[in-house]
């Protein structure tokens, strides 16, 4: 009787081990991998913007009046032109400013 | 006496499942670590291309200002020494900086009151190896 006793015992000892260690872990994990994801995700939201922001800096340079709204995935660029100057802007889909710049063109 | 003793309470089956949770945790840790480092670096890089444009449009702005000083011949000595353009002959040159280790390069010329630019190009304000390290004198 008392065997039975211990036995069930340590079967419920290593139930509640395995039970409480799995869950931890497994929070654990799930949120790691999630910012992981996530991270990962806006890094590369960031370096297409910057890419794009800089593609067309150079291109209102070289061929002005140039004003568009453009939408890319996760981000939009929104082009002004105030005189002789470019206001490039890349915005994420949560209105998150990415990258602001002013762009001068010289010799008109 | 042997079988009335508590063991520990744990099998094989619960050392595998420890073993293959904390590997899991481990590759998900190491996976944030790799993400969080690439969103660093694409944010110096992010930064860095805002530095750049900020310096160039103060540079273009410099540039405005002394093309309309010499339209309205109202260029003078201390005009050029408060925004630290030199003046050599029909030339002007000035630098602005766009981060601690570079600098935006510029030089201009005049012709018939007009400006032309020669050179606009980022060159390093350092002088070291590639390490950041000073070279020793």
């Amino acid at each position: 009787m008392k065997v039975v006793k211990t036995k069930s015992y340590n079967f419920l000892l290593e139930m509640l081990i395995v039970t409480v260690l799995f869950t931890f872990c497994c929070i654990v994990f799930v949120q790691l991998f999630a910012l992981s994801s996530k991270k990962s995700n806006d890094a590369t939201i960031y370096a297409n913007a910057n890419r794009d922001v800089q593609y067309y800096a150079s291109l209102v340079q070289t061929n002005s009046s140039f004003e568009s709204s453009i939408t890319k995935e996760g981000y939009t660029i929104e082009i002004d032109r105030d005189r002789d100057d470019y206001h490039i802007q890349a915005i994420t889909d949560d209105g998150e400013t990415i990258l602001s710049i002013t762009v001068g063109i010289v010799g008109e | 006496m042997k079988k009335n003793s508590i063991n520990s309470g744990l099998g094989i089956s619960t050392l595998l499942m420890i073993f293959t949770v904390l590997c899991l945790t481990i590759f998900a840790t190491l996976s944030y670590l790799q993400a969080n480092y690439n969103y660093n670096q694409t944010m110096k890089i992010v930064e860095s291309t805002q530095n750049y444009y900020d310096a160039d449009y103060k540079a273009v702005c410099l540039y405005r200002e002394l093309q309309d000083k010499i339209d309205a011949d109202t260029l003078t000595d201390k005009w050029l020494d408060e925004n630290n353009i030199e003046q050599s002959d029909n030339t002007y040159t000035y630098d602005v900086q766009i981060s601690d280790t570079l600098k935006l390069s510029i030089e201009l010329e005049v012709n018939d009151s007009k400006l032309t630019i020669i050179t606009w190009k980022e060159v390093s304000i350092i002088d070291g190896n590639y390490d950041y390290q000073p070279f020793v004198d």
